[in-house]
């Protein structure tokens, strides 16, 4: 890998062509120097908000202080107190456990349905962008298709056609997110692949898979990270407004979606916090999500 | 959809050489027809995709010959459904009779109400209309004087304020605002009425666009006006909270590129007045994004209102594709999601042209 990188460079550095992001001998170090950077100017209440979510979701439900899925026909609709912060729901369950728990469900699937489709994108945007012509072509077409559907009822479509469960949900997300994927890394990389650099690594014998995903892909790696945080928060509010409509995610297993529907009726009848504090939690993650990928879209740009 | 701006402008055609005046005329004229025509070919292309892949989802769906015949049908009754509703028939076929059915405007039958799906849809189409106007409406009113007011100084306190509200807009989950906001509304303040959908019943007179709010006015019922306008208030507000975010940072963006270019400097150093300026130079060059933004949001209000409605028992096509998907019943399903994206591809195409039609440094260019 190094001789190559080092083939690289001494071409660069023979035609004059010193391209900012490849044309340095300690690629490893700069990588390195740069994630330390990044990590130094992240964004304080959003990384904080997010550290606070990643542990809740690691230890959350060892330590919440009901179990969520008790109910409790004694205390039904309690208000917030010093025994149920945010109260209880219809069947007597504690909110405050649930709104915890369900932060498992929510975020995992996200993340694990944004992953696939960022993974799958991400690699089928770059491939595009080095082949070029009616791949190309063929590729972008599907994707401005794919993308005239309404989100939400695409995922209704999908959903009909594959059937109702939580795999499936997984897989609607990762279908959802995907053709963001293929645009952006597609955008990033299409104008790189004349660079002369590309030209030295085919002259060096590399191959195309090698060149597109450890060459070209890394190009990308801040606009991907921006869209990541932004697909997630897509993706939670997308399986919050499924799991609304009884898609996905099913009661009573704790999801915020779900709760912020369960606790709709009692809305009228002033019962408030079932609802209220599941949809909080919702727009805490999302928030947080957004100035995260604000962000890297401003790194991107201060970069170039 | 970049927008070069600047230099380019020096280029149009205006202070150019007068000889072959005409003819670059004519030739702009093939171009446009070229243009145009290209588009619509674009159109008709993306729309037969789209429908394709509702044709793959309507098949991928669980056979419903199995579900309209008894439990204790035979397997000869099973083919003789299936012939008869053409699933025997080889895919390229069934492809196109879907296709030739789509055409006459046959979306099938809901298999809930035995009803064509078409039909229903029409039916409910005004509702839809009447929510997402109202909503466009609300958002465009915040979004494009705050944005071009946040534009021109950006980081300015006006731009923070505005630009927060546009961040919470786009967390938060549209449903649970509604919720949130009937709970205020109706429940605390007891100044909206209970969101049970439209305010039909109210008026009297008979509908001329199927619109209550407008039907209203046209009809001088000012109390079934007032009413219906009340029905709406809320559920429009919680939808415009959803779409007012991006058509207002993309005003904003375009603000800024204008009030930092130079030309817009040039300008105002040359003793423009500011006014002046900002009719003649900003409002011209931030039309074609805002343009753009526009597209994408009346395609998405065409079928992003699904949750408000469900929330707000309005009877548009979002609440009945999620009954319908309650019972399984997938023709009305796949009717909505086709008529909401070839009306986004439509209007995208139409805003496309529009900017064309607006902007003479595409033409040249061509």
């Amino acid at each position: 890998m190094l001789r190559l990188e080092q083939l690289v460079v001494l071409y660069a550095g023979l035609t004059g062509q010193m391209t900012a992001n490849r044309a340095d001998t300690h690629p490893r170090r700069t990588r390195l120097a740069r994630a330390a950077v990044w990590i130094r100017r992240l964004p304080l209440l959003p990384t904080i908000m997010l550290a606070i979510t990643f542990l809740v979701i690691l230890i959350g439900p060892a330590i919440v202080p009901h179990d969520p899925l008790q109910p409790n026909p004694a205390n039904v609709l309690e208000a917030p107190s010093r025994g149920h912060w945010f109260g209880t729901n219809g069947f007597g369950m504690d909110v405050f456990s649930r709104v915890i728990a369900a932060a498992r469900i929510d975020v995992g699937v996200a993340v694990a349905g944004v992953t696939v489709g960022a993974v799958v994108g991400s690699i089928l945007g770059a491939t595009v962008a080095y082949t070029g012509g009616w791949v190309d072509a063929i590729v972008q077409k599907a994707i401005e298709v794919l993308q005239s559907f309404p989100l939400f009822l695409f995922a209704l479509a999908l959903f009909a056609a594959l059937g109702d469960n939580t795999f499936n949900l997984v897989v609607v997300i990762s279908s959802i997110s995907l053709p963001w994927y293929v645009r952006v890394v597609r955008s990033v990389i299409s104008p790189l692949r004349e660079a002369d650099w590309v030209k030295a690594l085919q002259n060096a014998g590399a191959s195309g898979p090698r060149i597109v995903v450890l060459e070209l892909l890394p190009n990308a790696t801040s606009q991907v990270l921006g869209l990541f945080a932004l697909s997630t928060a897509l993706a939670i509010q997308v399986i919050a407004a499924l799991a609304f409509i009884g898609l996905g995610v099913q009661p009573p297993f704790p999801e915020w979606g779900s709760m912020i529907n369960t606790g709709a009726p009692f809305l009228l009848q002033g019962a408030w916090w079932v609802s209220t504090f599941p949809g909080v939690a919702v727009v805490l993650v999302v928030i947080s999500l957004h100035s995260l990928s604000r962000f890297f879209d401003a790194e991107t740009r201060g970069i170039g | 959809m970049a927008l070069s701006t600047g230099p380019e402008l020096d280029r149009d055609g205006s202070t150019g050489p007068p000889q072959g005046a005409d003819e670059p005329a004519s030739a702009t004229r093939v171009d446009v027809f070229m243009y145009v025509a290209r588009k619509l070919g674009s159109l008709v292309l993306v729309s037969v995709l789209v429908a394709t892949l509702t044709f793959v989802v309507s098949r991928a769906t669980a056979d419903p010959s199995f579900l309209m015949v008894g439990q204790d049908a035979t397997d000869e009754i099973i083919a003789a459904r299936r012939a008869e509703m053409g699933l025997d028939q080889p895919m390229y076929r069934q492809w196109a009779s879907y296709m030739a059915d789509l055409v006459r405007g046959d979306l099938g039958i809901s298999r809930r109400t035995f009803a064509p799906v078409g039909g229903e849809i029409f039916e409910r189409l005004p509702a839809t209309v009447e929510l997402a106007g109202a909503a466009l409406l609300l958002s465009l009113l915040v979004a494009i004087p705050g944005g071009i007011r946040a534009g021109l100084r950006p980081d300015g306190w006006i731009d923070r304020l505005v630009g927060s509200i546009a961040q919470l807009g786009a967390a938060i989950p549209n449903f649970w605002l509604g919720l949130m906001l009937i709970y205020f509304g109706f429940y605390w303040l007891g100044w909206f009425p209970a969101p049970t959908g439209r305010g039909l019943f109210a008026l009297e007179s008979e509908s001329v666009t199927g619109i209550v709010t407008i039907d209203a006015i046209l009809a001088r019922d000012w109390s079934a006006a007032r009413d219906s306008v009340g029905y709406l208030l809320l559920p429009a507000v919680t939808l415009a909270s959803g779409v007012m975010p991006p058509i207002l940072n993309v005003t904003r963006n375009a603000a800024v590129s204008v009030v930092n270019s130079a030309y817009y400097e040039a300008a105002l150093s040359f003793g423009v007045p500011r006014r002046v300026v900002q009719r003649r130079l900003l409002l011209p060059n931030i039309s074609a994004p805002v343009i753009n933004i526009l597209a994408i949001t009346i395609g998405f209000l065409m079928g992003g209102a699904v949750l408000v409605e469900v929330v707000f028992s309005w009877p548009g096509l979002g609440s009945y594709a999620v009954a319908a998907m309650d019972s399984s019943d997938y023709n009305p399903v796949l009717g909505v999601v086709l008529l909401a994206s070839v009306t986004y591809v439509l209007v995208y195409q139409i805003a496309d042209l529009v900017t064309f039609a607006m902007d003479p440094r595409l033409r040249i260019s061509r």
